[in-house]
């Protein structure tokens, strides 16, 4: 029985804590990305995600021809300086953000599809191999301007 | 008394049994799991960095206030007639129904707004404010939000701000409850009436091509949407997916110019990037009337 009660203890300290992880992505990208889109309009879509160091996600993204844009990316201290790319359909590297600003703005003369990666730099500390690798929230907001 | 073996044994169930509950509600896990697609991870020589390519690519669609300012820039005029009745508001009683029409109202709400229509967009306010209450959303539009809008009404860009904000809490919220493709449903919601909009002031002013060319341009974001739409299990949702299937294969028919130059210009004394070239797709008034129709189509469906 007290194995038992042992086993759910611990089953609902580790969901909560996984839930816990979640949640705090998503506030740390209202408090600390979201303030860096103004005066643009965000799209209202939620891109966040816990990453490790050297890991990447995509967005694709249609922007639209006289709108004016502008990205933001963020990422937890943890991770660095996390940066994005851009790139056309044909996977042409079109800017990067690496060792620059965190936000880029942008007009676009004609319509397209652009895909966005977001990459979390490799820790190159060492620091990770010694213990576990720690993950970090990462969050890349697309805005456009009237 | 319980013995190192014995705890090491509940440690490990433990571990197994929160494993099994983040596979299956996963809020976080999930959030990502049915908006991403997974894709072979592959390595990638970034300048010295090795860097593990695209483990969750995202989706994204137009906002309905992108929409409506994109119908500005394309010359539109405002017309109350086209827009959903707020006097259906009441028949909508099923989740499916009133998160895709929550974003119809929304898209309404947008092109009421940016348009400087503010009692209309008021009215449209209220069907919004019902809808996400009634989905259990009501965070998103709270006292403070609604004082806000009553305080700016007549400041578009403080209510597209507001509303915006609105959006991302419902979203936000939404993936928290693992009701992911609820939040895809406004979505698609918004981005239907945005093109029943755009194609019906399109046929009523002959001749619009930038109307037109707008209406084109949504191939990538029905792309979008179908693709998202398709990684869900819901039965609505593949009803809905499957609702939209003719109107992607009229979008599938348009052609995309292959010798179409990508030009990227940047002004450094305004710090300024032009991401220019010429229009990519192409579309005939043929075409153009599939789409038109299939669009009707499915908005009469889940207005009614």
């Amino acid at each position: 029985m007290k194995i038992i009660s042992k086993v759910l203890l611990l089953t609902l300290v580790t969901f909560a804590f996984s839930i816990s992880v979640f949640s705090q992505c998503k506030s740390f990208t209202k408090k600390k990305c979201m303030p860096q889109v103004l005066p643009y309009i965000h799209n209202g879509q939620l891109n966040s995600i816990n990453i490790f160091p050297g890991e990447s996600a995509s967005l694709t993204v249609p922007f639209y021809s006289g709108q004016d844009y502008r990205i933001v990316v963020c990422g937890h201290k943890i991770l660095g300086d996390v940066y994005f790319e851009v790139r056309n359909s044909d996977e042409e590297l079109i800017y990067s953000s690496k060792g620059k600003s965190s936000t880029w703005d942008f007009n676009v003369a004609s319509s397209q599809e652009l895909l966005i990666d977001v990459i979390a730099p490799p820790d190159e500390s060492g620091d990770s191999e010694e213990g576990m690798a720690q993950s970090g929230c990462m969050a890349l907001l697309v805005a456009f301007r009237q | 008394m319980i013995t190192k073996n014995s705890f090491m044994k509940a440690v490990f169930f433990a571990a197994f049994f929160a494993f099994m509950l983040a596979a299956c509600s996963s809020g976080g896990e999930q959030e990502d799991a049915q908006q991403e697609q997974r894709v072979q991870a592959s390595e990638e020589q970034s300048g010295n960095q090795s860097v593990t390519k695209a483990q969750q690519v995202f989706y994204s669609l137009p906002s309905p206030f992108e929409l409506a300012s994109l119908l500005k820039h394309s010359g539109a005029k405002f017309n109350k007639d086209i827009l959903s009745s707020p006097d259906k508001l009441t028949d909508y009683t099923t989740s499916a129904s009133k998160a895709i029409n929550l974003g119809i109202y929304g898209a309404d709400l947008s092109y009421a707004s940016i348009f400087g229509q503010t009692q209309d967009a008021m009215s449209y306010l209220k069907c919004v404010k019902t809808l996400t209450d009634e989905l259990g959303i009501s965070d998103a539009f709270d006292k403070t939000s609604m004082d806000r809008i009553e305080a700016n009404k007549e400041d578009n860009d403080s209510i597209s701000q507001i509303v915006s904000e609105a959006y991302l809490l419902a979203n936000s919220y939404l993936k928290d409850s693992e009701r992911e493709h609820t939040s895809t449903f406004i979505l698609a919601g918004g981005l239907i009436e945005g093109l029943y909009i755009a194609t019906t002031l399109a046929s009523d002013e002959t001749n619009n091509e930038e109307l037109m060319i707008m209406v084109a341009d949504q191939k990538f974001a029905i792309e979008n949407l179908t693709a998202l739409l398709s990684t869900y299990e819901e039965d609505d949702a593949k009803e809905l997916l499957n609702d939209l299937s003719g109107l992607k294969a009229a979008y599938d028919q348009l052609e995309e110019s292959e010798t179409a130059e990508i030009i990227v210009e940047t002004n450094t004394e305004e710090n300024k990037t032009v991401i220019g070239g010429d229009d990519l797709l192409s579309i005939t008034p043929e075409q153009f009337s599939t789409i038109i129709e299939k669009v009707t189509e499915i908005r009469t469906k889940y207005i009614q």
